[in-house]
């Protein structure tokens, strides 16, 4: 179904066929460190910047249990209770609650190994611990959704159309409804008229239009569509 | 009984671990995870395949299997790491086609092989790397990546054009 690659090419494929080995002492010191992060020791390296799906859970738990500890010390000490705020248990992070649909083909994810746990930043105390939280989860969600768009842009710059329609994708599928969904219609629109596919590009300004009359990626999307 | 499954099953990882952790290390240089990372990344997909193990069926090859878990963890430090840590990825994989001149034929192809890939978008850099190079059939990929068998041969194709042309820029660069 597929044509066959140049000789050439095959030839510089068939080099790197053979996959290298590795020294023993290494794979001895990454298999420790697999079987410590499985068995739930500290040497796994920290593997994420954003809290994951049970660091999430873990913070959650522990605020609850300080909440909860918080909220008798005060009835017992005749503390105003109803200016502390009842312990929640925090939503789960994005990455929890909506796994990356960018790659559904891959395997999922297992829950992080507890050496990530293990490194979850201590809990704040209660009353103030939950709104960081909520502002981290959303910091991180907006950063992924930039980093996206980021690549996009640079790449509509560089006229690299396929990159840009497939950060442009990725986005689509990560954050149907993203924060930067005006942006990323704006940039489709753009690496659309890149690869020649007008009529798609008109369709999408069209919707742009309508959804966004007043955007300040007005002008951007129309300089794209003139001939 | 569970205890004898469970350490069963351990043996079982350990052995595969050791047998193909080089092939998970060189799969994520591969997918465009740098040198000072590799040990890293290989933990985080070994973890996640000791958490799978139970549902590996073992009448089927490993490699496209633990393929599949490497894709994932080379697309998760992707999305760790800032576009210009991208940029700096190529640069260096640039750097590295270009480098040792009295190199031999066949570490120079593979010099130009490994840069010529980190031009491929990560979807189809893994379809290609998969078929081109780990000879595993668009029937395997798709049931792997659960991704359409037709979805393969697009990225298949797509990703044999930017190769192509990579390597051709490449040969263009090489110092004469």
């Amino acid at each position: 179904m597929t044509a066959p690659l140049d000789p050439r090419l095959v030839r510089l494929l068939d080099a790197e066929r053979e996959v290298p080995k590795e020294s023993p002492a290494r794979i001895e010191r990454v298999l420790d460190r697999v079987r410590s992060s499985v068995a739930g020791g500290t040497g796994g390296a920290p593997l994420s910047p954003g809290l994951s799906g049970r660091q999430a859970t873990a913070l959650a738990t522990v605020t609850f249990l300080l909440g909860g500890a918080l909220g008798l010390w005060f009835g017992r000490s005749g503390v105003d209770t109803e200016r502390v705020s009842s312990p929640v248990v925090l939503p789960a992070s994005p990455a929890t609650t909506a796994p990356p649909a960018a790659q559904p083909s891959l395997p999922v994810q297992p829950e992080p190994t507890s050496s990530v746990v293990a490194r979850a930043r201590p809990a704040p105390a209660t009353v103030a611990a939950r709104e960081p939280t909520e502002q981290l989860a959303a910091a991180t969600t907006l950063d992924r959704e930039r980093q996206l768009l980021d690549v996009a842009r640079a790449a509509v710059r560089e006229r690299n159309a396929n990159v840009a329609l497939d950060a442009v994708d990725r986005h689509a599928h990560e954050f149907p409804s993203g924060l930067l969904f005006e942006e990323r219609l704006s940039l489709e629109i753009q690496a659309l008229m890149l690869i020649g596919d007008r009529p798609t590009a008109e369709t999408r300004a069209a919707r742009f239009r309508e959804l966004f009359p007043r955007s300040i990626f007005l002008s951007t999307t129309a300089a794209a569509l003139t001939p | 009984m569970a205890t004898e499954a469970i350490v069963g099953t351990d043996t079982r990882f350990e052995s595969v671990f050791r047998s193909e952790f080089p092939y998970v290390s060189q799969s994520l240089r591969r997918l465009g995870v740098r040198e000072g990372d590799i040990d890293d990344v290989a933990q985080e997909v070994f973890v996640s395949v000791h958490g799978k193990f139970g549902h590996y069926d073992a009448r089927r090859p490993v490699r496209p299997w633990l393929f599949a878990f490497a894709v994932r963890a080379a697309s998760n430090y992707r999305n760790r790491a800032s576009v210009r840590r991208e940029e700096s990825l190529k640069a260096g994989a640039h750097e590295m086609s270009s480098t040792g001149s009295d190199e031999s034929d066949k570490a120079h192809a593979r010099r130009v092989v490994m840069a010529a890939l980190q031009d491929i978008e990560l979807d189809r850099r893994a379809v290609f790397i998969a078929h081109e190079i780990d000879g595993v059939s668009p029937d395997e990929i798709a049931r792997q990546l659960s991704i359409a068998v037709g979805t393969v041969y697009t990225r298949l194709h797509r990703a044999r054009a930017e190769f192509t042309k990579a390597v051709e820029r490449i040969e263009q660069e090489k110092p004469s």
